[in-house]
């Protein structure tokens, strides 16, 4: 046996037996498995989503350090000023705090389509100082969105009827999988709306923030919030992650069809609607 | 090839190799919850390149699986205020109090490692690489690999109960 094999022995003797009973958290097959479904029925719808992708770029500025804004790449800019980081991703701009910095860029590389579907799509993915948390956004526009909207077959939704800043809104909610995002179709005259003056509690875990209630709008801003919550059960049983459901998606339509997805990780859905409400209203 | 074989093979990679890339994960990294993120990140990152992916899975995910995991250490030196995360211990209870203190042994003796020296080692010894291809994965060349090798085996020989002086017993010859 030579000194390389009684190393390799030594080795699986070792740390096999010590991790052979490690086992792979279902939630996170099935988030793998999900998300790479949806890609799979998006392909099948034609969406070119490679190119676009690519073709809009994403990408990424870490926290710069200097005076005033910084232009970044791809839309994706430091402000020093502000001490954050501010991501436009298809003209909606959203500022991030502190502590905050891009990483890579959201590019779904799906492959050959059967035939364009039309739309852009551009993405950015932030990390937080501790590398705890992390949001992967990407906005669609167009078809694209239109598709990214509807890949959840409607089987499998659960539709609220609600009112959101007064205004007649439907909630999909959707997805028996650990996670479990809500698509929040907005009404046609919500595109008016610069105020959100008044609001009904959302059919969700947690009511709509208070940041999102007062501040004011773009014609640009979202009609809708809606955050995934994940079903019972999914949360890590593990010693550092359990208190957090770790995988939550969110889904925000905005009054112009554009729609952001956004996939965290390392968040709770308050906190996952805390930071992306402030991002939108800053 | 057809949209859906395509999604029905990865389907069947995460379900069957998952597990075996969990643990190396957690070697490379040294910590469970921070292996299972690894791994997640790792698989979705394949699952967009599938279509590359599929000539060798396990070759392409355990390539992004160090990449990330060399990311993951260069964040942690970047931002020290973050204090990193002591093993996960507890994510799979030992049945007894020295299996507990082994697995704490075993597990911070690796954590111990420079992130070069335990990449080098796990992909030797757990994904039983060749020099040539751990330093090809590496990136650096193969007298780099050896000398890192060495250099963690010095630190590793405790935990691992290897001789202080390897030798050759029987290559060839059943006794």
């Amino acid at each position: 046996m030579t000194t390389d094999e009684q190393i390799r022995d030594a080795f699986h003797a070792r740390f096999g037996t010590e991790l052979a009973d490690l086992a792979v958290d279902p939630a996170l097959v099935a988030v793998v498995r999900r998300r790479y479904a949806r890609q799979q029925r998006l392909v099948l719808l034609g969406a070119p989503l490679g190119v676009a992708a690519l073709a809009a770029g994403s990408i990424l500025a870490a926290n710069a350090v200097g005076s005033g804004a910084v232009s970044g790449i791809n839309g994706l800019t430091s402000n020093a000023a502000q001490s954050g980081v501010s991501v436009t991703l298809l003209n909606h701009r959203l500022q991030f705090p502190a502590g905050w910095s891009g990483s890579a860029g959201t590019v779904m590389n799906l492959g050959p389509a059967t035939h364009h579907l039309g739309g852009k799509d551009q993405g950015a993915k932030l990390m937080d100082r501790s590398a705890r948390m992390s949001l992967g956004m990407s906005m669609f526009r167009g078809p694209i969105a239109t598709a990214e909207r509807a890949v959840v077959p409607a089987a499998e939704r659960k539709r609220i009827t609600t009112t959101i800043a007064g205004l007649p809104a439907v909630i999909d909610q959707f997805g028996t999988s650990p996670v479990c995002p809500m698509s929040v179709v907005h009404a046609p005259a919500a595109a008016t709306v610069k105020r959100l003056i008044s609001h009904t509690p959302l059919p969700m875990r947690s009511a709509l923030l208070k940041s999102l209630r007062t501040a004011r709008f773009s014609k640009l801003s979202p009609a809708g919030f809606g955050v995934g919550v994940p079903q019972p059960g999914c949360a890590r049983a593990t010693k550092s992650a359990a208190a957090l459901p770790d995988h939550v998606s969110t889904a925000i339509t905005f009054p112009d069809g554009d729609l952001l997805m956004v996939d965290s990780i390392g968040m709770s859905p308050t906190q996952v609607e805390h930071v992306l409400a402030d991002a939108i209203s800053s | 090839m057809a949209v859906t074989r395509l999604g029905s093979d990865f389907d069947e990679f995460v379900v069957a190799r998952s597990p075996a890339l969990l643990r190396t994960a957690t070697l490379l990294l040294g910590d469970r919850t921070d292996a299972e993120d690894l791994l997640q990140t790792a698989l979705l990152r394949v699952a967009r390149h599938w279509s590359k992916a599929i000539e060798n899975p396990d070759a392409y995910t355990r390539r992004v699986l160090v990449n990330l995991a060399h990311d993951h250490a260069r964040r942690r030196r970047r931002h020290p205020e973050s204090p990193a995360p002591e093993p996960d211990l507890m994510a799979v209870q030992p049945a007894t109090e020295s299996a507990f203190e082994d697995r704490t042994e075993l597990l911070c003796a690796l954590r111990e490692l420079p992130d070069r020296q335990r990449a080098t080692v796990v992909l030797r010894f757990w994904e039983d690489l060749s020099v040539a291809d751990t330093a090809s994965l590496l990136g650096c060349s193969e007298g780099t690999v050896k000398s890192t090798t060495s250099k963690a085996l010095a630190h590793l020989r405790h935990v691992l109960d290897l001789p202080t002086v390897p030798t050759a017993i029987g290559a060839g010859h059943d006794h």
